[in-house]
């Protein structure tokens, strides 16, 4: 509660006028991020495991870093819309962290995008430019 | 940041656009390709091409269940793509925010919700193809072929 106060007293609007239409969507997405919140974290759990078998390899350590982020992030993103649907208390603020995590999330799927096309168009040139063996 | 959100969200949307329809054009090829190859072992796909052609059902409807998740994604990609217009609405201008953002929220339910219905579908279609080609495998090897 304490902490609700102080982010509407820092940072705007504490009740959005939403519909209950708006609401209910916004509730909604809340309860889909934190199944994908917890999907993730299901996911670190599996690399943890994998961790620790002998096919063990760095993509797993990876993979689980990557898990650990999009979960966190998705049920801090769950947790901040839940706070715009059922409080008027932060409502502009809530919006601002939900959408910030939203946006670390799309950040780090893209950046993994670009990072394997990069990785696909540099396989493509070697196998371009070096000469065949034998 | 709510342009920069809806950049990333435009950009993985392309992705998943362009993506899905280059993945079911090779899937297609190779549907055809399986389904040209009907009376063969399929020699060109060595040990694989044999249990391919003694399990043509199995892998038939697996192409089937792909090109149908690769068409759901390709969608959820065009999905993805107008909850960036609409976000990017709501930062651009300072008409209608609450109607863009509903609309914007409204996109994303829809992306996470299929995102993860049919991503469970994947995994259970895929354990239970894995679990019955395997146990095939195994009363072959029992029975000696």
């Amino acid at each position: 509660m304490s902490e609700a106060q102080g982010m509407s007293e820092s940072t705007g609007l504490s009740r959005i006028p939403f519909t209950t239409e708006a609401e209910s969507q916004i509730q909604s997405l809340s309860f889909w991020l934190t199944v994908v919140g917890w999907l993730n974290i299901a996911a670190v759990v599996i690399n943890v495991i994998n961790l620790a078998l002998p096919t063990r390899n760095f993509g797993h350590l990876i993979n689980g870093l990557i898990h650990l982020l999009v979960g966190t992030w998705a049920l801090q993103a769950a947790r901040a819309f839940q706070g715009v649907a059922t409080t008027d208390v932060a409502d502009q603020a809530y919006l601002v962290q939900g959408f910030t995590k939203l946006r670390a999330i799309f950040l780090l799927q893209g950046a993994i995008i670009l990072v394997g096309m990069a990785f696909v168009a540099a396989v493509l040139l070697f196998f371009v430019f070096t000469p065949r063996l034998g | 940041m709510i342009i920069s959100m809806a950049r990333w969200m435009r950009f993985i949307g392309v992705i998943k656009v362009v993506g899905g329809l280059l993945t079911g054009f090779f899937l297609l090829v190779g549907v055809i390709y399986l389904g040209a190859g009907l009376s063969t072992d399929l020699p060109a796909l060595g040990k694989l091409g044999r249990t391919v052609a003694e399990n043509r059902l199995t892998f038939f409807a697996l192409a089937l269940f792909a090109l149908l998740l690769t068409v759901a994604g390709t969608l959820l990609g065009f999905v993805l793509y107008t909850a960036a217009d609409d976000f990017e609405r709501v930062a651009r201008s300072d008409e209608a925010d609450q109607d863009y953002i509903t609309a914007g929220v409204r996109q994303l339910n829809t992306y996470f919700k299929l995102s993860i219905l049919l991503g469970v579908a994947a995994v259970l279609v895929g354990l239970t193809a894995a679990i019955g080609l395997a146990s095939q495998a195994q009363v072959q090897v029992q029975v000696g072929l």
